[in-house]
């Protein structure tokens, strides 16, 4: 392989990764639609203060939908955007999460699937 | 007082295929899901192989909702920029009855659960059931809060993550009250729209006729083990990844870096893929966990006054290369109705009067699948399948075809060359492919 071509194909990886590193989950599903349920009936709790000793935060690696974050030290956690894959609760082996599916006619609504 | 003479929580393939079998033989049986409309909680990758669904809908694929039947089939290997890609074409499934169709959950699942309907279920949609009832070792119906209903028999189908089986320790490890991560994988996915005959001038398809592609992703950071899937659809395409959830780094860093839905964008971004999306418009994004216990890990599939069919039997088979559930979702909900109707024939609903549908389990081709692959997580969570073997192929092949004006290597040396300098000794190798007997 020539230099000129090694160069650009390093040129293309860095750019997909500089894209990817900047894309914002939140527009991308923004065409989904929901019925979300009151704060008082969220159906996924968690716990922030057992979140600082986790030693992974692998349900923010999980989570399809970004609704964790750690920010300043504190994991941040709201459960409208969640699309009830389950994936949180598998992850979360350290007690934080719980996790119950939403009232019925509540939550997610795929029109395709 | 009885409800119903069968109790289903969970309209999806299996629920509603078992509700069909059991009242098209005069069964009473109520049909719950907790989506409205009933498909609204349901995704899936969308193919549905086989003719299981003919056992009790003979012209389904005349009268379904269905997308395109699959005449294209892909299976492709990508490093970070180029790809290997074997394109099979079977003339044969161009026949009735076609050997799959691609299709979107949300409208098939609406009308699997009407056909229960329409032979004669009562189907409730929007009702989360929290609980069984339990008495004397029996379960004997099931709870939203306060409000009961109840019958001999309730079949749990779920689906994946089932909270009943944990709430009621039906799994294969009692006592539990999550799943483990080694068992389960992400399917996230992508809808968009595209003109279908530009999907039929893209991917070279007549009216009616569908691709369906999987690839091995050897482009991801971080040792994460993922599979890419794109299927086409009448006007629409169906794009996203499976992700091993064991194969996240354990450690905040790399959680902070690599979420899954980053990976959806290192497949949709790989040059090969990013060519066949242009101009594709999204209109939905979703995620659903996939079961993958194993034959040795099954949990409960019946006992006192309960079945278990689908993906909350652990009936998600996956090879690496392909993924499948709505068929034995199917098969498996026909073959409980079938067993109950037998247990029914007794009036005994007992584990041992409905452990018929054990083996009616082990004759069919669920469980000879299973059986048979049962230690095929050995290659489907091989490093070397995602880390080594897409980029050393590629490189292998670039090496042989690219003219350089150099002198050209052997086809063969020139590959095993390319699988060394990617870091595999020959032992590695030669182990791997002593596990692809398992294949």
């Amino acid at each position: 392989m020539s230099t000129a071509t090694i160069e650009k194909s390093n040129f293309i990886k860095k750019s997909i990764k500089e894209t990817i590193e900047k894309m914002d989950i939140k527009n991308k599903i923004g065409v989904t639609q929901w019925d979300t349920d009151s704060h008082e009936n969220a159906h996924i709790t968690v716990d922030p203060s057992i979140c600082n000793d986790c030693p992974h935060h692998l349900c923010i690696a999980g989570c399809p939908t970004q609704c964790f974050k750690f920010y300043d030290g504190n994991m941040v956690f709201q459960y409208e955007d969640c699309v009830e894959c389950g994936t949180c609760d598998i992850m979360c082996d350290q007690g934080s999460v719980s996790w119950t599916n939403p009232r019925g006619t509540y939550g997610v609504k795929y029109v395709q699937g | 007082m009885q409800n119903a003479d069968v109790i289903i929580v969970g309209a999806g393939p299996a629920g509603s295929s078992a509700a069909i079998r059991l009242a098209q033989n005069g069964i009473n049986a109520i049909l719950i899901d907790r989506g409205m409309p009933v498909g609204s909680k349901n995704l899936s990758g969308g193919v549905l192989w086989g003719n299981d669904l003919a056992e009790i809908i003979p012209n389904w694929q005349e009268e379904a909702p269905l997308e395109r039947y699959i005449i294209n089939k892909k299976v492709g290997f990508l490093s970070h920029e180029d790809a290997t890609v074997i394109d099979m074409h079977f003339d044969e499934w161009n026949n009735f009855p076609n050997a799959g169709w691609s299709l979107l959950r949300a409208p098939f699942d609406e009308w699997l659960a009407f056909k229960a309907q329409e032979a004669g279920a009562s189907v409730l949609s929007g009702i989360n059931i929290t609980e069984l009832i339990e008495e004397d070792g029996k379960i004997v119906g099931v709870k939203q809060g306060n409000e009961e209903l109840r019958a001999p028999v309730v079949i749990i189908a779920e689906g994946a993550n089932s909270r009943l089986m944990l709430k009621h320790d039906l799994t294969y490890d009692p006592g539990k009250t999550r799943y483990d991560h080694s068992d389960y994988m992400i399917g996230l996915k992508e809808v968009f729209e595209l003109d279908s005959q530009i999907i039929e001038e893209r991917f070279m398809l007549d009216e009616n006729q569908g691709m369906a592609g999987e690839f091995i992703l050897g482009n991801i950071p971080d040792g994460i083990k993922s599979g890419g899937y794109f299927y086409t659809n009448k006007n629409t395409l169906s794009v996203g990844v499976v992700i091993h959830l064991d194969s996240f780094p354990q450690n905040q860093e790399s959680s902070n870096q690599n979420q899954s839905y980053k990976i959806v964008e290192y497949f949709k971004k790989h040059p090969y893929i990013a060519r066949l999306l242009k101009d594709a418009k999204p209109i939905e994004y979703g995620a659903k966990l996939i079961p993958e216990y194993g034959y040795n890990k099954f949990p409960k599939h019946y006992g006192n006054g309960f079945l278990v069919i689908g993906d909350a039997a652990g009936f998600t088979f996956s090879n690496g290369l392909v993924i499948q559930g709505i068929n034995y979702a199917i098969k498996s909900g026909i073959l409980a109705a079938d067993a109950f109707l037998e247990a029914k024939i007794r009036n005994e609903f007992t584990a041992s009067s409905l452990s018929n549908y054990q083996s009616k389990l082990t004759k069919s081709y669920i469980y000879k699948d299973f059986k048979k692959f049962r230690n095929v997580k050995k290659i489907t969570k091989n490093p070397n399948l995602f880390h080594l073997y897409p980029s050393a192929i590629n490189n292998g092949f670039k090496e042989v075809l690219t003219e350089t004006g150099e002198p050209k290597g052997n086809l063969l040396p020139t590959i095993l060359k390319n699988f060394r300098k990617s870091g595999a000794n020959l032992i590695s190798l030669a182990k791997d492919a002593l596990n692809f007997r398992n294949l």
